[in-house]
């Protein structure tokens, strides 16, 4: 038997097992779900599914092993048609997907590979959108996790959070956050205010949380003219919304180390990123002060402010992934469902459990251990406390179960 | 408490449609009953083809609620897209007139009560708050501002834009007044009568068929049905522009900033003042000197066609074609610069051929 064929048969009775012990719960309202899978051994999506009742369900998930499973985030009318007009929407949960696939961090120069296709050249970092040696276009990409990556997914979660609980008065028993088993997060937001949205409407708030379209004349930040004089007027720290995020990601800026870089970037001229960082105090009083006092620096106009606060409504801004929560027709991962590219179990987390959760110890499964043969070098990575690797090709190596399958789901080695 | 002349003001309220149903009307015998209710409706409606205004009779309340459902009778037997998008636009400008200068009392009354500009009414409260130099006065739950404001493809309609606090958007008097109008519109754009289930007795056959005959005219002497169908399928356009330009055809309603980028794009690509004139002939609120006037100003100051970042953020971006999902274009005229050279070769290709 293949090493490959080997490797899947373990990671499908794993999994099997899993589902056997364990009373996946199901997801709310269920009944009115559409439900997907996808397989070990075939290619596609099994679309369109519905359960009538628990243990239906219970029992497809036991029979099957899906190697990822999804259920639509939308309530149906009659969830198995086959078509959406078929199915009468009947509204859906919001729902926002934070990835780290889509944030800039600089762990993945060192851990993210691609290797062409066409003629087996590899490198590091993200995927080239051509091969430098042939030329061609079709090249696979072997994406890794670490904590660096989850972190940086951990701080939009954060900023998506206190937009949804102070902007949109979303409660806290109204949000469910998902770990989705990878790189990333979901927030379910199960609320009567969201339910009915419009897909454009679901389009704006992404604009809200990601700052975009915000024109700080809007905000209140402009120049007026009283009695021939010119002074400048904006937020304050209390103010709703943008204009009281603008402010307070302002002060923040003003007190990071790194503040000079981020005023060269955003294209303020030399004499007067001088004048700034020679006042950084004063601005960050004069700020905090109600009504704040934006005209406080000499020489520094409406049109560097404007600069600044693009600079500081892209920090403040959560980055979600658009698509996902404007497709009001989309399947989601299955909560407590495993994912068939790391093992991990997609897990719901509470908000107040949000801050100590660690997804290489927390939705990792098994128990036991296994000896592995790396099919490639492997990048380092943890699992619980233990951190592994690196590893090099051809490496034989005993390694405990929940590294094992994560290692070949991750298809980078194969069972000796 | 709402009185008498407020129906008549807003005659497409619960209540005036109560009031309505009191008398107990029937469409039989319609015309011989109440002719001066007839005859009211039948000049709104000439108004409205022509002038593209829902004019007001300010000394016969119960005139002007009762001819409101015979208009709506009228243009549901007529069956005329082009003449519902202009009923709607020219009564719902008359309802925003109106509610600029309401009492607030009234506003609340009239936006929360349900069926009036949605199902269950609106989430509404009156509270004062300054902002900068900006006085809001209102607050409406993001879930009702949302359902309306995302109509309007103007910036300063984006609700980042406006102070957001526990579910709540902020809104000045008169935007309050803008958007509700809008919520009016729609709800009178929502319900859609087959035009077959309609029979009308003679009497009021014969005046709906000098309302057609009316509407012919219009359509012949200030629509002039320009001939852009060839061009719309050509494939030279960017998908936002196509868009733009099948709905324009469709005659329905473009905002104010849509209307701009076509101005400004047509104009860009060389096209002569008078046929970027005739591609607004349909706009239900169309109005040709004003249109005039706006076409000769964009091209005397030589504004351009906004870039496609900005048109993102104004949502009139659609990203079907590869070039745009794929970000290789920053504008959309270097769409149909790259898209008419390509058509252009390949018809050379072919008649070398
Ligand atoms: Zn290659
Ligand atoms: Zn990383």
């Amino acid at each position: 038997m293949k090493s490959r064929a080997k490797s899947i048969l373990l990671l499908k009775s794993l999994f099997g097992a899993y589902y056997k012990e364990n009373d996946i719960p199901t997801p709310p309202q269920f009944s009115k779900r559409e439900f997907g899978f996808m397989l070990w051994t075939k290619e596609g999506m099994i679309r369109h599914k519905t359960f009538y009742n628990r243990s239906e369900f219970l029992m497809f998930l036991r029979k099957n092993v899906p190697k990822n499973a999804y259920r639509s985030a939308a309530y149906y009318l009659d969830p198995e048609a086959q078509n959406m007009e078929g199915k009468g929407w009947l509204g859906a949960d919001l729902i926002f997907d934070i990835d780290a696939d889509h944030l800039v961090t600089k762990c993945k120069e060192t851990h993210d590979k691609w290797v062409c296709t066409n003629c087996g050249a590899k490198g590091l970092g993200k995927r080239p959108d051509q091969c430098p040696n042939c030329k061609s276009t079709v090249i696979d990409e072997i994406t890794w996790i670490c904590d660096q990556c989850l972190n940086s997914a951990k701080d939009e979660l954060f900023k998506l959070l206190d937009f949804l609980f102070s902007d949109f008065g979303i409660s806290k028993e109204e949000v469910k956050i998902v770990y989705s088993g990878h790189r990333g997060y979901h927030i379910h937001v199960y609320s009567e205010t969201v339910r009915e949205l419009s897909s454009e409407g679901r389009r704006e708030i992404v604009d809200y949380v990601s700052g975009t379209g915000v024109r700080v004349e809007n905000l209140g930040l402009v120049e007026i003219s009283v009695g021939g004089r010119k002074s400048i007027v904006g937020p304050d720290l209390n103010t709703e919304g943008w204009g009281g995020r603008l402010v307070k990601s302002i002060i923040k800026l003003f007190s990071s180390h790194n503040i000079e870089s981020i005023l060269r970037d955003a294209g303020i001229q030399r004499n007067k990123i001088e004048i700034l960082l020679n006042n950084k105090e004063k601005v960050i009083k004069a700020l905090s002060t109600i009504p704040p006092r934006w005209d406080i620096l000499q020489g520094i106009g409406i049109s560097i402010w404007k600069k600044i606060a693009s600079v500081a409504i892209k920090l403040s801004s959560a980055q979600v992934d658009e698509p996902v929560s404007i497709d009001v027709h989309r399947l989601i991962r299955l909560e407590y469902s495993l994912h068939g590219s790391t093992g991990f179990k997609v897990i719901p987390i509470s908000v107040a459990e949000i801050e100590k959760f660690d997804p290489f110890k927390d939705a990792v499964v098994f128990k036991g251990e296994k000896e592995v043969i790396f099919r490639d070098y492997c990048p380092e990575f943890r699992i619980g406390e233990e951190v592994f690797g690196p590893y090099q090709e051809d490496e034989k190596v005993e390694l405990p179960l929940s590294a094992v399958v994560f290692l070949l789901a991750k298809n980078i080695a194969e069972l000796s | 408490m709402l009185t008498k002349e407020d129906l008549a003001k807003y005659p497409s309220i619960e209540p005036a449609r109560e009031y309505v149903r009191q008398f107990n009307i029937d469409i039989a015998t319609l015309a011989d009953e109440y002719p001066a209710i007839v005859n009211r409706a039948r000049q709104i409606l000439r108004d409205i083809i022509v002038k593209g205004v829902y004019t007001y009779v300010s000394n016969d309340f119960e005139t002007e609620i009762l001819a409101f459902p015979v208009v709506r009778l009228f243009i549901d037997a007529i069956g005329d897209d082009w003449l519902r998008r202009r009923f709607a636009v020219a009564f719902s400008k008359r309802v925003g007139q109106f509610l600029q200068k309401e009492e607030n009392e009234k506003i609340l009354e009239i936006a929360r009560m349900p069926g009036n500009v949605s199902e269950h009414g609106w989430n509404l409260i009156y509270e004062i708050k300054r902002v900068g130099v900006k006085f809001y006065e209102w607050k409406l739950h993001f879930k009702d501002y949302l359902s309306t404001a995302v109509h309007f493809h103007d910036i300063t309609w984006k609700m980042c834009n406006h102070p957001v606090s526990n579910g709540y958007v902020r809104l000045t008097k008169r935007e309050l007044a803008r958007l509700l109008a809008e919520a009016f519109k729609e709800k009178i754009l929502e319900k859609r009568v087959p035009k077959r289930f309609i029979e009308l007795p003679d009497k009021l056959m014969r005046i709906l068929e000098d309302i057609e005959e009316l509407i012919k005219k219009y359509k012949k002497e200030v629509i002039r049905e320009i001939p852009i169908k060839a061009e719309i399928t050509g494939g030279v356009y960017p998908p936002c522009i196509q868009y733009i330009l099948e709905r324009t055809e469709r005659g329905e309603n473009l905002s104010h900033v849509e209307r701009l980028f076509l101005m400004f794009f047509m104009l860009d690509i060389g096209k002569a003042e008078e046929d970027v004139v005739n591609l607004f002939r349909k706009m239900p609120d169309f109005n040709e000197e004003r249109t005039k006037y706006y076409v000769k100003h964009a091209k005397s100051k030589g504004y351009t066609a906004h870039n496609c970042d900005t048109l993102k953020t104004y949502g009139i971006c659609r990203p079907t074609h590869k070039w745009c999902s794929e970000g290789t274009i920053k504008n959309p005229l270097v769409f149909y610069g790259r898209m008419s050279y390509i058509l252009h070769k390949e018809r050379r290709t072919k008649n070398e051929k």
